[in-house]
């Protein structure tokens, strides 16, 4: 009968999540705490929000609400996996920049997981490329886009539709297409993963595995063969 | 005798100089959905989600339909094609009210359009080959049988890059891609001037949505198809539309060519929109207009213009006086009071 000694209202201020992650950590009132982390995201009314159940809430808010409980504790690092990819644009704009701006007040490190690569050239420093379990590739964002190394990268980026004045007499063109499916990892391709599909591929490529070397100043990549870079390098 | 409901017949309303000049048009297109609640489920509301419509699709070309989710874009597709009867207005297509049309009639009709829905799994019946999922609209309006029925599905699957080999097995055998071409098989079997595409590539990866994107484009030049894609993905409406449709809350505020969309968007909330849109390019600089809030719920939208509470151009007029849906330059819609010109974009 452990509910019985809460009424309601203790009910509703313990079942909220920012108050629980607060009980925890720290022993202020917990109601003025969840209100202020609430009103850190830029919540209206937090304190009819913080008394609000999660369903009660649309999805911006949901996030927001997330970031509140993530920031409580005042982080040196936030992990965001996919924080935004269920919302849709304009909502998306806003956490991107809540996120941004929180970084620049906390001077927080983010470790941002996403499949976007807009919401990557738009908010990150630096990208690590993933490929079937392997970082492939890591460096500055302008690096990344404008110079990819790695046959990967290069590939995907030539297979998203691009926005923007400047690829105006690209549209309608066929899109760059990568052979092939992503591997199954419980028999994963020998040596470089990616070799089965990659336009760049060797002999070498299917029984040795690359090891990420730093190529260029500050850019890693894990290749045999990589995307020659005007910034030199090869391996 | 006949039971149930008997329904007027609704006056087909067609404007011949329209239905000549275009293939596909609407008119005052609404839909709205009752909503129920209390003891006796009364109807306590109305939920518009698509009000008053006006586009139309001319033959050979491919419409864009972007909008956040719940701004009725999927409704408007479901109107289109009758899945939904439309709650008031008239849609022409190939010189026909639909509106008007007994089911007979519209059976007849859905010959030349049909749609690609967004979830290619749950589109397919897990129970049924792929010979007899893309041969089915055949059989159904008895146009193939036995070998030949093979013989056109054959064909079919090898239009959308599918092999002979695919014939007998079933949807879970395949990878999301290949069911999405599965999907456009089927949708392609009547031969239709009309296809519909609510979302074909959101369920997909970047790669097989270029897969998609190619085939689907390369139908459309080799067959002489006319799309509708709805999609929340502006970069792909960037790549594959002619035109592009703007619809927010219901309603739409902006129809234009894509490149003045994208360029000269005049609908605040167009212009918004584009603004957010994460670009993967980090050498692309722009001026950001963020909107604060979140989209309105359909079944109580604010009144007038539905943007104006998110709208910094807004003023008392635009929560008085719902703007009209007007061409502002040959070939532009955009139903604003103050629509953007000029640097004020910039």
């Amino acid at each position: 009968m452990k509910e019985n000694r809460y009424n309601t209202w203790a009910y509703l201020v313990r079942s909220n999540p920012i108050s629980v992650r607060m009980e925890r950590r720290l022993s202020l009132s917990k109601l003025i705490r969840a209100e202020e982390a609430l009103r850190d995201v830029k919540i209206a009314e937090p304190s009819r929000i913080v008394k609000s159940y999660p369903f009660e809430l649309s999805g911006g808010m949901r996030q927001r609400a997330m970031i509140a409980m993530m920031m409580a504790c005042k982080p040196d690092l936030l992990i965001a996996d996919e924080p935004t990819t269920a919302l849709d644009v304009t909502v998306e704009a806003q956490i991107l920049s809540l996120m941004k701006e929180m970084q620049r007040a906390r001077d927080m490190s983010i470790l941002l997981i996403t499949h976007d690569l807009g919401v990557i050239a738009e908010t990150c420093h630096r990208v690590a490329v993933m490929y079937a379990g392997y970082i492939v590739e890591l460096s500055t964002t302008e690096e990344i886009f404008a110079q990819p190394m790695h046959p990967y990268t290069n590939a995907l980026l030539r297979s998203i539709p691009k926005i923007g004045a400047k690829y105006i007499n690209d549209r309608k063109k066929p899109l760059y297409v990568i052979p092939g499916v992503v591997p199954n990892l419980l028999k994963p391709p020998p040596g470089c993963r990616f070799h089965p599909r990659c336009e760049r591929a060797m002999d070498k490529c299917s029984n040795e595995v690359p090891s990420l070397v730093e190529l260029a100043p500050g850019h890693f990549v894990s290749c045999h063969n990589p995307v020659p870079n005007t910034k030199g390098g090869s391996p | 005798m006949k039971f149930g409901f008997s329904r007027k017949k609704k006056k087909a309303k067609v404007d011949k100089a329209k239905a000549e000049k275009y293939l596909l048009y609407g008119e005052k297109v609404r839909k709205t959905f009752p909503v129920r609640g209390g003891v006796f489920s009364t109807i306590k509301g109305e939920v518009k989600a698509v009000d008053d419509v006006d586009f139309f699709v001319s033959k050979g070309e491919t419409l864009g339909i972007v909008g956040e989710s719940g701004c009725g874009k999927s409704t408007l597709a479901r109107v289109i094609i009758h899945l939904l009867k439309p709650t008031a207005g008239n849609v022409v297509f190939m010189g026909g009210d639909l509106t008007s049309y007994p089911s007979r009639l519209l059976r007849e009709s859905r010959k030349n359009m049909q749609m690609v829905f967004q979830d290619p799994l749950s589109a397919l019946d897990p129970r049924m080959t792929i010979k007899n999922i893309v041969g089915e609209p055949l059989v159904s309006y008895k146009l193939a049988r036995g070998e030949e029925l093979t013989r056109q599905v054959l064909e079919l699957l090898e239009t959308v890059g599918l092999k002979k080999e695919h014939l007998n097995r079933f949807p879970h055998e395949f990878s999301g891609g290949q069911r999405q071409r599965v999907n456009v098989a089927r949708a392609l079997a009547l031969k239709p001037i009309l296809l519909i595409l609510d979302e074909p590539t959101s369920a997909l990866g970047v790669s097989v949505q270029a897969q998609v994107l190619n085939l689907l484009m390369d139908l459309q030049r080799d067959l002489g198809l006319t799309y509708i894609f709805i999609t929340h993905n502006l970069s792909v409406i960037f790549h594959i539309s002619d035109r592009v449709a703007v619809m927010y809350a219901g309603k739409l505020v902006e129809l234009a060519k894509t490149e003045d969309i994208f360029t000269q968007a005049a609908h605040p909330y167009s212009f918004a929109l584009l603004s957010a849109v994460p670009v993967a390019d980090p050498s692309f600089k722009r001026e950001r207009r963020e909107i604060p809030g979140e989209v309105p719920s359909p079944l109580n939208p604010p009144a007038a213009c539905r943007f104006h509470p998110r709208c910094w151009k807004a003023t008392e007029r635009c929560s008085t006086e719902e703007p009209a849906f007007r061409e502002i330059q040959p070939g532009h819609y955009v139903a604003c009071h103050f629509p953007l010109i000029g640097e004020e974009r910039q």
